[in-house]
């Protein structure tokens, strides 16, 4: 726990005895206040990470005695508010608002509320697991020859019969990647035992005489297993947050402003990681969290005539104070370090960046950042309600780099520049219509920089030829949001009668990205919506929207390897296709094994695939009732349909959403609102499933 | 000093002019120059005359402002409502009534003062456009927070009411448990909270995934809203699908049990590094030999050496412990199980990428350098860790 923010607290108090005097001299000074203390209970049938995420303290129940309590101070020109809601030590919230003689404005306030964080059980990880490898007999004879301390009986189950084997064994080092067992475990004394079943598949908890309990640890290749090393945590995490806030007028016009805040998390969260190129060997950990946001904004605002000026400056750190965790990695089987590829094998080469002999090496890090941002932004009031309006922005975001196990990078800090240039007019050419026209133009720009990996083994001799390590040194990165953005609109909201206004708009955005693989995206909305009310009682809105976007963000070249002569995907057994076709030359991959097995023919892939649509169509109806002033109805209808035909793939959506509600306030304390809200949502996609990878 | 000064730019020198003229007229310049609401004729009584019949209302900040505060304008109810004077002769009509002015008309009152910082942007906002007033939302006589007729979220909530709905969903942000308002995102006086990219607005709270990353993840990147319904959602962690649905979309599956019924060469297992209850196991040596070519090498099972792994049996059958379930599980599995850093990470995947393929990486097969150019990006980035 850190403390060094403990003075702003001390300085708050300060604060708020500040104006006391003030209020004490104003004769006309009132003040109010209210307590109240209640209980809550909640009981929780389902996951309470998803039902109860904020439960002040149990993840499976909650119940307690809250708190809370209001004053109020006021004076012809001061004023003080204080506003407090205490649960327990975990979860509270405190504002303080001070206001004197409009001159000088404080506000404070401090937050605290626990999150329930998933906690997965990695216990449905237990597909396409092998039984078993060699013939117990051959395992006999090799683990015999080789190892030290060798024992062996069958292995029976309830009814008598033999159901394979097991072998008691000094340590693991006898397994190496062309000795298969079923299962290795561990004995209660910490003996060391390996099964191996008899085919296809049998069950360790039906062994009717292991030689004691015994703790199974299925192995296989292709196999795909979790471990949760933390079964009985909770994961969770309280966020706290302090902020304050001073206004301080110097002169009539302009206003100085000064912000803090600081945003704290804290807990415990399941930390995963996997093991490749072995059995997708996935292992659950815990590791802490103590992240600290800290932002220090200063700005003012100038009032100068017609023109209003203001500025901001945002100065953050994002720390992360807990310490990587770490893994050993599975020692990698296939291939690994002593299999490279070979005819013999039938496998493939070593493309590993490391596994177990690098140690324990960190994974799930979270990378720290600082951030700079100047806002500016001017507004001209004009006479018939002519509104300009033009913002600047600058942002700079930083993060430090280094490099680690199995890779180098060529920089020690990699920087993300934002420039945002706005305009924005309002004009009334007749006193019915509003026209606003819009303008923007942003520029995004994250420096490049390169990483160079292990080149792939040396193994590969046998296949007529080692990688060039070039290929794998200098790798360029460019960032996929790198761009300009250009964002053009126009408004109109006409009065078609007093109480009845037609809106009409259309907006043309244009996203050139820098990394041309993902393409220029282009954006045109429009919207439509008539607002009027009907007598006294009745108002009612419909709108219609419309977007196509011409090359939305995709996944290109995301699914879908179709053989370039046969045209059907994912089939070149034999290898026999490789050549020239159509201008492009095509190496023929035997799909599922060969040297290339994994991603390289990932660019050959036909299909792009996205969630994002290319067309749009949206309509919204509402109408509500309110008879009177304490009671209102309103029903209301969204429809949303979306849908994009991409290369080799289409997608599309459909969502309604109809609600009715209704409030009724019975008296000035009191209201009561009961909503019905139906959300249908249904989304259509090609399923594309890779059998040529894992 | 004054040499300085003297090569200062004119419009700086002038700054300290502009500042002094600008605190004492800007209001009377603003209510002079722009467009208002008047009742024609009418003439200001002051204050005190309409409190006369109006006793106790404004209790509120704008009852108190002072000459310091209105530059120069009008102060009192008539810096809103207008000159009184014929609305005292004309026993209580001839007086701006916001319920009776148009939305644009009592905006325009307001901007009188309220012209800066997020009222900047009120108008060319999505509720100046589809016609709300600031009388809508706001109960200018009154006291409270920014004088509000309701507390947000209470008062967003009365029209946006699907939006009420999600945030009742089983995972959304904690503004039904008062930790959150509308306004922490929203500006409703314009867009979003943010001059930047709607991203940056997330980041604010979640900035551990702020980057900038070494593998990114593009729709990261480019909008978190990709993939998150701010508002809640069905699915954990305000994910619009589940997974594996939703990254489905954008990526084909792959998943061990497709291979149920077949067979893999015996020659490669896993091998946890880990003991079942989460210690390090003991940790198998890389090995004392050659590697093996050409499928003939032979020797012990001793550590460290090789075995010929011609021997039988050449193939193990898979037994898919799930069955014809197989499926089922496969979309009950979530993605980011491995795919753990799905946000962006600095630490690299277990396997090398393969690279760009003009000219192919691949030594062993000839590539004539007519590649199609193509590669995502610069090479398929795979796991990170």
């Amino acid at each position: 726990m850190h403390n060094d923010w403990k003075w702003l607290l001390a300085l708050s108090v300060v604060i708020l005895m500040a104006p006391l005097p003030l209020l004490a001299a104003d004769a006309t000074a009132q003040s109010t206040g209210s307590i109240e203390v209640g209980g809550a209970i909640i009981d929780i049938k389902d996951d309470p990470t998803r039902v109860n995420k904020y439960s002040t303290s149990l993840p499976d129940d909650d119940s307690g005695v809250y708190g809370k309590i209001n004053l109020d101070a006021a004076g012809e020109s001061t004023s003080v508010r204080l506003d407090g809601e205490f649960h327990d030590q975990d979860s509270s919230t405190y504002q303080l608002d001070i206001n004197a003689a409009n001159r000088l404005r404080f506000r404070s306030s401090h937050d605290k509320f626990n999150v329930w964080l998933n906690h997965d059980r990695l216990d449905y990880l237990n597909a396409g697991i092998p039984s078993g490898g060699k013939a117990a007999a051959t395992l006999d004879g090799l683990i015999a020859a080789g190892t030290a301390g060798y024992a062996a009986q069958p292995a029976q189950n309830g009814d008598g019969a033999t159901v394979g084997k097991i072998w008691s064994v000094p340590d693991f080092n006898w397994l190496d990647p062309n000795n298969v067992t079923g299962y290795i475990g561990q004995g209660a004394s910490g003996q060391l035992y390996a099964f191996n079943p008899a085919l296809p598949y049998y069950n360790t908890a039906t062994i009717a005489n292991p030689p004691e309990a015994i703790k199974w640890q299925q192995v296989g290749r292709a196999s795909l297993y979790g471990e949760d090393f933390v079964p009985n945590r909770d994961f969770f995490m309280t966020r706290e947050e302090f902020k304050n806030s001073f206004d301080i007028q110097v002169t009539p016009n302009v206003t100085l402003h000064f912000g803090h805040r600081l945003e704290k998390r804290e807990g415990i969260d399941q930390s995963i990681a996997m093991s490749k190129c072995t059995s997708c060997h996935i292992t659950g950990q815990s590791k802490r969290i103590d992240e600290e946001t800290e932002d220090l904004r200063l700005g003012a605002t100038g009032k100068f005539g017609l023109l209003t000026v203001d500025y901001e400056y945002l100065n953050r750190e994002f720390r992360n104070r807990t310490s990587d965790p770490l893994r050993v990695f599975d020692p990698a089987l296939a291939p690994n370090p002593r299999t490279q590829y070979t005819t013999g094998n039938a496998t493939f080469d070593n493309r590993l960046l490391y596994d177990y002999e690098a140690g324990a090496i960190p994974y799930d890090v979270t990378p720290e950042s600082d951030k700079q941002s100047h806002v500016l932004k001017a507004r001209l009031d004009l006479s018939n309600n002519t509104v300009l309006t033009g913002s600047y922005v600058n942002a700079e975001v930083e993060s430090n780099k280094a490099d680690s196990v199995g890779m180098t990078v060529n920089k020690s800090q990699i920087t993300t520049q934002y420039d945002g240039y706005g305009l924005r007019l309002t004009v009334r050419p007749v006193q019915r219509l509003a026209l606003n026209l819009r303008g923007k133009v942003e520029e995004v720009d994250t420096s490049d920089f390169s990483y160079s990996l292990p080149p792939m083994g040396t193994g590969s001799a046998s296949l007529g030829g080692v990688p060039d390590p070039a290929y794998y040194t200098d790798l360029e990165r460019h960032a996929s949001n790198d761009g300009d953005k250009l964002t053009l609109g126009i408004d109109g909201l006409y009065r078609l009668g007093r109480k009845t206004t037609l809106r009409a708009g259309y907006e043309y955005e244009k996203f050139d990205r820098d990394y041309e693989e993902l393409g220029e995206t282009e954006t045109q909305t429009v919207k439509l919506s008539l607002k009027t009310r009907f007598g006294k009682t009745v108002s009612a809105r419909a709108a219609y929207s419309y977007q196509e976007i011409d090359e939305p963000l995709h996944n290109p070249h995301g699914a879908m390897y179709v053989d370039p002569v046969t045209g059907l995907p994912y089939y070149d057994k034999d290898q026999q296709t490789s050549g020239v076709i159509d201008g492009v030359w095509q190496p023929g991959f035997l799909i599922g094994s060969g040297p290339s097995y994994g991603t390289d023919f990932y660019d050959l892939r036909t299909a792009d695939l996205s969630n994002l649509p290319e067309s749009i169509h949206e309509v919204k109806l509402s109408s509500t009732w309110s008879p009177s002033a304490s009671f209102a109805a309103t029903v209301a209808l969204r429809g949303r349909f979306e849908e994009n035909d991409l290369t080799s793939s289409d997608w599309q959506q459909e969502s309604y959403s109809p609600s009715v509600s209704f409030w009724y306030a019975p008296t000035d304390k009191l209201n009561l609102t009961f909503l019905y809200n139906y959300l249908g949502q249904r989304a259509e996609s090609k399923f594309c499933q890779g059998w040529y990878d894992g | 000093m004054y040499s300085t000064l003297s090569k200062a730019p004119r419009l700086v020198r002038l700054l300290p002019l502009l500042v002094f003229l600008g605190a004492c007229a800007t209001g009377a310049i603003r209510e002079k120059q722009l467009t208002l609401p008047v009742i024609d004729g009418a003439t200001p009584v002051g204050q005190q005359v309409c409190l006369e019949c109006h006793e106790g209302v404004g209790a509120g900040i704008h009852a108190h402002l002072t000459d310091f505060q209105t530059m120069g304008g009008t102060t009192g109810c008539e810096a809103c409502h207008g000159g009184g004077s014929l609305h005292v002769d004309a026993d209580g009509d001839k007086i701006l009534k916001f319920a009776e002015l148009r939305p644009e008309e009592s905006a325009a009152v307001c901007a009188k003062c309220h012209s800066g910082g997020k009222l900047m942007d009120w108008t060319h906002s999505e509720h100046a456009l589809v016609d709300v007033a600031c009388t809508d939302c706001h109960s200018v006589h009154a006291g409270g927070k920014v004088a509000l007729k309701k507390q947000d979220p209470e008062l967003c909530f009365d029209c946006h009411q699907e939006q009420m709905a999600q945030s009742n969903f089983p995972s959304h942000h904690p503004v039904k448990e008062g930790k959150m308002t509308c306004g922490d995102c929203h500006n409703p006086h314009g867009d979003l909270n943010t001059d930047e990219l709607a991203r940056d607005l997330c980041l604010d709270c979640h900035a551990r995934h702020q980057g900038p990353f070494i593998f990114e993840h593009a729709p990261v990147e480019e909008d978190c809203t990709i993939c998150h319904n701010p508002h809640g959602a069905v699915a954990s962690n305000l994910l619009k699908q589940n997974e594996p649905f939703l990254c489905l979309q954008c990526h084909e599956s792959h998943f061990h049990v497709t291979r149920l019924g077949g067979s893999v060469p015996a020659n490669n297992v896993a091998f946890s590094a880990y003991n079942p209850d989460g210690s390090l196991a003991g940790t198998p040596v890389a090995g004392s030999g050659s590697p093996p070519t050409g499928g003939d090498t032979t020797g012990s099972v001793a550590q460290g050496t090789f075995v010929n792994p011609a021997d039988p049996p050449a193939t193990v059958q898979i037994s898919n412990t799930l069955g014809e379930h197989s499926w089922q599980m496969a979309f009950g599995t979530r993605c980011t199980v491995c795919h753990l850093a799905v946000h962006g990470s600095d630490l690299p995947s277990a396997t090398s990428p393969s690279v760009n393929r003009t000219p192919s990486p691949l030594g062993g097969i000839a590539d004539p350098g007519s590649g199609d150019g193509q590669g995502w990006p610069s090479g398929g980035l795979g796991l990170t860790r």
